[in-house]
């Protein structure tokens, strides 16, 4: 369950870099190619394993012209796809 | 004497490509004669280049073109095999031009065929030329920058320049690049072609050569045994081909004539001189001891189990010591239902040759059979410990935590086995079912993808049918 208070980490087994706006990950245990958009990338690289939920929903609404409850909902929707996918782990609950 | 140093006899093909790299090898032609082509695939592009694009339109561009992607974590060196060792010789520039001699005495059949073939392999790796010919008997195509040309002995050109000759004894007895092996040495025991025929046939075309390689291909299963000979007779022929006035020394010692000689002996029921020739053979070139040193291995991939038995209990009657007959009998008694007598046919292996992992395995497996998974485990990882790539014993570890109920364990194992061996339809409706289990809906998702796109369609029924068993017994949570 991840909530506000929640830091989550990135998995360390996926390479990535920023090109362009937006970001890159390759996972070569899972065979995937991941390309996220610009706000995706943003998030991405928020995911420092020290930025709180809290911490990253600011970020976004500072860089992105966006309602803080969209803010909400899309951050935590694109979060737990991430959990899902492994690609994240939580740090601190 | 003279000197044979030109030519190279091995077991396994994939040494030619050391033995070329040795010698410094640059842009020659290379004569190809077997049953197998040989240059297969490997995946070569590291897929973090994608990381170095300058933007993302190259990323796309990237993604799009290219699918010959190394997601092994292996570098390109440890992928050769002997089934695409001559793909590096191309791509490195040590061969030009590569011309395979396929066994077919009928070539317009199997043209077709291999026309089709190198089409499909374009297809999967865009280093292979899409544009493939066939006219005059020769299907020809390209490969990185050499000429890729398929004919049959007849059809193989005079060349102008010394070649590389490349030979596997395996064409000697398999007649077709069609056909499948193990059902070909079965039906036809007979050569197709004596090795002098096909040596005066070069001799004819005025071939020339500086350096030949020639390989047994015996373990694994490619060359009958008995027919291991050939290798050693046609080193001793393809001298004719490096020195004019060369005279063959013929087989009088060699190992292969004493074990030849032993299973006729065997057939007319001289049992203890078949022993003694058996000896003999072992004596002069130990490599006589092994795993498919008769028949048995056959007659059980397909089936013929009983056929299978006399095999064994032959070759064990005439060396009752060697490890490989005590572990193919184990293997077959564990097929056939007799785990205690397998399980001292397997003990003995091990007592003679304690890091055969192929034992530890089939022991292994009689535990699984009597889900003693404890027992099992243990004897997995001692296999895995000696050979860390044996799918059986990844396969069964990976099902043995997933019967203990523990999932990341098995996950690891078993994602492990459907890398190694992508076709492992029941290891893939495992996956799945750790993660519909771990809520992991994406991962199964792209699992059941995987297994649409490598299925044939009869197969993608099972497959559908698989899943509704596994949606049946998930309890309802898990379908959200």
């Amino acid at each position: 369950m991840i909530k506000l208070t929640t830091i989550l980490t990135k998995n360390e087994d996926i390479a990535w870099r920023k090109i362009d706006d937006d970001a890159i990950l390759i996972d070569i245990d899972e065979e995937e190619v991941t390309h996220f958009n610009e706000v995706g990338a943003q998030i991405w690289i928020a995911l420092d394993g020290e930025t709180s939920v809290t911490g990253i929903l600011e970020q976004i609404q500072c860089f992105f012209d966006v309602e803080e409850e969209k803010a909400k909902k899309d951050v935590f929707a694109f979060l737990y796809n991430l959990l899902h996918r492994e690609m994240v782990k939580i740090k601190q609950d | 004497m003279q000197s044979l140093n030109g030519i190279h006899l091995m077991e396994d093909h994939n040494e030619a490509l050391e033995v070329w790299r040795q010698k410094e090898i640059r842009s020659r032609i290379l004569v190809h004669v077997d049953a197998h082509m040989d240059v297969g695939s490997i995946p070569q592009k590291d897929p973090y280049e994608i990381l170095e694009a300058s933007n993302i339109s190259e990323v796309n561009r990237l993604l799009e073109e290219e699918k010959n992607w190394n997601l092994t974590n292996k570098d390109f060196y440890s992928l050769v095999n002997i089934g695409n060792y001559i793909y590096p010789a191309i791509r490195d520039g040590l061969i030009k031009e590569f011309w395979w001699v396929v066994p077919d005495r009928n070539f317009k059949k199997v043209g077709k065929y291999l026309q089709k073939y190198l089409k499909k392999m374009a297809k999967k790796d865009s280093n292979y030329a899409q544009e493939v010919l066939f006219s005059n008997g020769t299907v020809r195509g390209r490969l990185f920058n050499a000429a890729f040309n398929i004919c049959n002995i007849d059809n193989l050109p005079e060349f102008k320049e010394e070649i590389l000759l490349d030979i596997d004894c395996d064409y000697f007895v398999i007649k077709s690049a069609r056909q499948r092996i193990f059902k070909d040495i079965l039906e036809k025991k007979r050569l197709w072609i004596e090795p002098e025929e096909f040596v005066n046939k070069l001799k004819k075309k005025k071939l020339k050569t500086d350096l030949i390689t020639i390989a047994n291909s015996v373990e694994g299963g490619f060359t009958p045994i008995e027919y291991k000979y050939l290798g050693y007779e046609l080193k001793e022929l393809c001298g004719k081909l490096l020195f004019d006035d060369y005279k063959p020394l013929g087989l009088k010692d060699n190992a292969g004539v004493f074990f030849s000689h032993s299973m006729a002996e065997w057939k007319t029921g001289n049992l203890s001189r078949a022993g003694d020739l058996y000896k003999k053979a072992v004596q002069l070139d130990p490599t006589y001891r092994s795993y498919f040193n008769n028949r048995g291995f056959l007659y059980e991939e397909f089936g013929l189990f009983n056929k299978a038995y006399s095999e064994y209990e032959k070759i064990l009657s005439l060396d009752p010591e060697c490890p490989y007959n005590n572990v193919n009998m184990g293997r077959l008694l564990i097929k056939k239902g007799k785990m205690d007598e397998a399980l001292s046919y397997l003990n003995k292996g091990i007592e003679l040759n304690k890091d055969d992992f192929r034992a530890y395995s089939l022991l292994g497996d009689i535990h699984f059979k009597r889900k003693e998974f404890d027992k099992a485990i243990v004897l997995y990882k001692e296999t895995l410990n000696l050979e860390s790539e044996d799918v059986s014993a990844l396969k069964y570890l990976g099902i043995c935590y997933w019967k203990k109920k523990k999932m990341d364990q098995a996950r690891k194992r078993l994602k492990k086995t459907v890398r190694l061996d992508p076709f492992q339809l029941k290891i893939r409706f495992l996956l799945i079912h750790i993660y519909i289990r771990k809520n992991l809906f994406y991962r199964a998702k792209r699992e059941i993808v995987n297994c649409f796109k490598i299925l044939p369609v009869y197969t993608k029924i099972n497959f559908y049918l698989g899943l509704r068993r596994i949606f049946a017994k998930l309890p309802q949570r898990s379908l959200g």
